[in-house]
């Protein structure tokens, strides 16, 4: 995995993609978090600032999951239960994580590797099941 | 600070426990870590603890499984258990509260919340507790009052209408014998009221110690002086041996109830003719006290239950003299105030002897 350069803005990177509209803007979302969280460090921002945004991050990856659980449910996706507790192991990592950040860019390299491993891996399986069966995702299906 | 409080964490992540261990460790808890559910199980068998945190996503043995065969055991039947869960696992949640749990600690957490949690469920349980206590206390109360307290005054009811019988016929005899029947009478009764308030006052919350110089010497031969007369009625000496005055900083109010106590119970429980021996000396800052009898004694039982406010029950002395089973309570209770300890060694029908230790220094 490559390691963070704290001057670069981190970008989105094809092989994130799943095709599936939804789940990649969520996913885009977690990139804006991690930038914001690397400029704060680049701004010298203090631990208590740095925390507001773990906060966020926190929060939202708890919505991203929620969502994602949902949208395998309706597309009746098999590994619905083996992929929720991969997200439950994530967010018990993230826990471990926000209670080390003596070193921010630490953190951030951990935040980083732990979205895109799940993305890269996991993730792409829920899109190569959605593909095999034609299931068709988009706003208008409410999917 | 909290102090002394012992917090169990069940998870199989050995990260997770950690964290938790450094959080609390910080925090002034003691903590015991266990990997598995099993493993927590058998610890909840040996230790005692005072709250558990439990991981319910473990393998072979899910934390409400564990929650469950830890409740059926006795030692942690009653301890507060938090679930630890994932923010996201909604199911796991909404059925936490069926599983035995009193709260649920989501992860990811803040440490605030944790910690305040934590502190409400061990607080909740310690004022549980002291209500249980003050219930039984109130229950053992109420029950010498209608019992204990009731039998003294029959006989009191009873022998004065026999005396004032006995002035109409003029039998001086009679009427020895009757008043001295009531005032022995009275006087147990009033020994035994005394107890009881003492009791009473030593559960309320601020019971003070009042070290002074006590004279163990003078003490000791006063209090076998007030019991004289009970023991020449049943033939009973009393040996007193001191090698050496011995003087020591405690409360002379508590420290009368106690051998006031011990030498009445010598006295009930020795057969007519029988003997007791008082022993003191000092041995490495404490005063160490034995008053030993050759009486009834006791078997296993009975000396395990002695000093258990639940368990105590009174027993007839060898005259019929009638107690509450309080006394003895109440002796310990003094003694481990004044930082002392009590204990007795005795085999039926051999005698028993009391062995209670005070610290001679004023600190």
């Amino acid at each position: 995995m490559a390691t963070i350069d704290i001057n670069k803005e981190i970008i989105w990177d094809p092989k994130f993609e799943t095709g599936i509209q939804r789940i990649d803007l969520e996913h885009k979302i977690f990139l804006e978090l991690f930038n914001s969280y690397r400029i704060a460090i680049i701004q010298k921002k203090n631990q208590f600032e740095l925390n507001k945004i773990i906060n966020v991050i926190e929060k939202y990856a708890e919505f991203h999951f929620t969502s994602e659980e949902a949208f395998m449910a309706q597309v009746n996706y098999p590994g619905i239960e083996n992929h929720q507790h991969l997200h439950f192991d994530l967010l018990e990592k993230l826990n471990i994580a926000k209670h080390k950040v003596d070193n921010s860019i630490e953190f951030l390299q951990f935040a980083y590797e732990w979205f895109a491993h799940h993305t890269t891996h996991e993730d792409r399986s829920i899109s190569t099941f959605v593909n095999k069966n034609n299931i068709q995702t988009n706003y208008q299906l409410n999917i | 600070m909290p102090i002394n409080k012992s917090i169990l964490i069940v998870d199989d992540v050995s990260d997770n426990i950690v964290l938790l261990q450094s959080i609390l460790d910080k925090a002034g808890y003691n903590t015991i870590a266990a990997t598995s559910g099993i493993q927590a199980v058998d610890l909840c068998k040996e230790i005692d603890l005072d709250l558990i945190l439990l991981d319910v996503r473990m393998p072979q043995m899910d934390g409400f499984e564990t929650a469950m065969q830890i409740q059926n055991n006795s030692k942690n039947a009653e301890t507060p258990i938090l679930f630890l869960l994932v923010k996201t696992d909604e199911s796991n949640i909404s059925n936490a509260f069926k599983n035995g749990g009193v709260d649920i600690i989501n992860k990811p957490f803040n440490d605030e919340e944790l910690l305040a949690r934590i502190n409400t469920h061990l607080t909740l349980r310690a004022q549980q507790n002291n209500l249980a206590q003050l219930n039984i206390t109130k229950d053992k109360f109420l029950n010498i009052l209608a019992h204990d307290l009731r039998n003294p005054f029959n006989s009191l009811l009873g022998f004065s209408e026999l005396l004032h019988e006995s002035i109409d016929q003029a039998d001086l005899n009679k009427i020895k014998k009757y008043a001295d029947i009531i005032q022995n009478t009275s006087k147990n009764t009033y020994d035994l009221l005394n107890n009881l308030l003492s009791w009473a006052q030593a559960q309320q919350q601020g019971m003070v110690v009042k070290k002074e110089l006590v004279n163990l010497n003078e003490l000791i031969n006063e209090l076998v002086q007030n019991v004289e007369n009970a023991a020449e009625s049943k033939n009973i000496e009393i040996f007193i041996s001191l090698n050496e005055p011995i003087a020591i900083w405690a409360d002379q109010e508590m420290l009368n109830t106690i051998i006031r106590n011990l030498l009445t119970n010598a006295i009930k429980y020795s057969k007519v003719g029988g003997e007791i021996k008082i022993k003191g000396v000092i041995n490495n800052n404490f005063a160490e006290i034995r008053i030993k009898d050759n009486g009834i004694g006791m078997d296993e039982t009975t000396k395990n239950s002695l000093f258990k406010v639940l368990e105590t029950k009174s027993k007839k002395g060898t005259k019929g003299e009638v107690g509450t089973g309080f006394g003895l309570i109440l002796c310990k209770e003094f003694v481990e105030l004044q930082g002392g300890k009590i204990s007795v060694e005795s085999q039926l029908e051999k005698g028993c002897e009391f062995i209670f230790t005070i610290p001679i220094k004023n600190n």
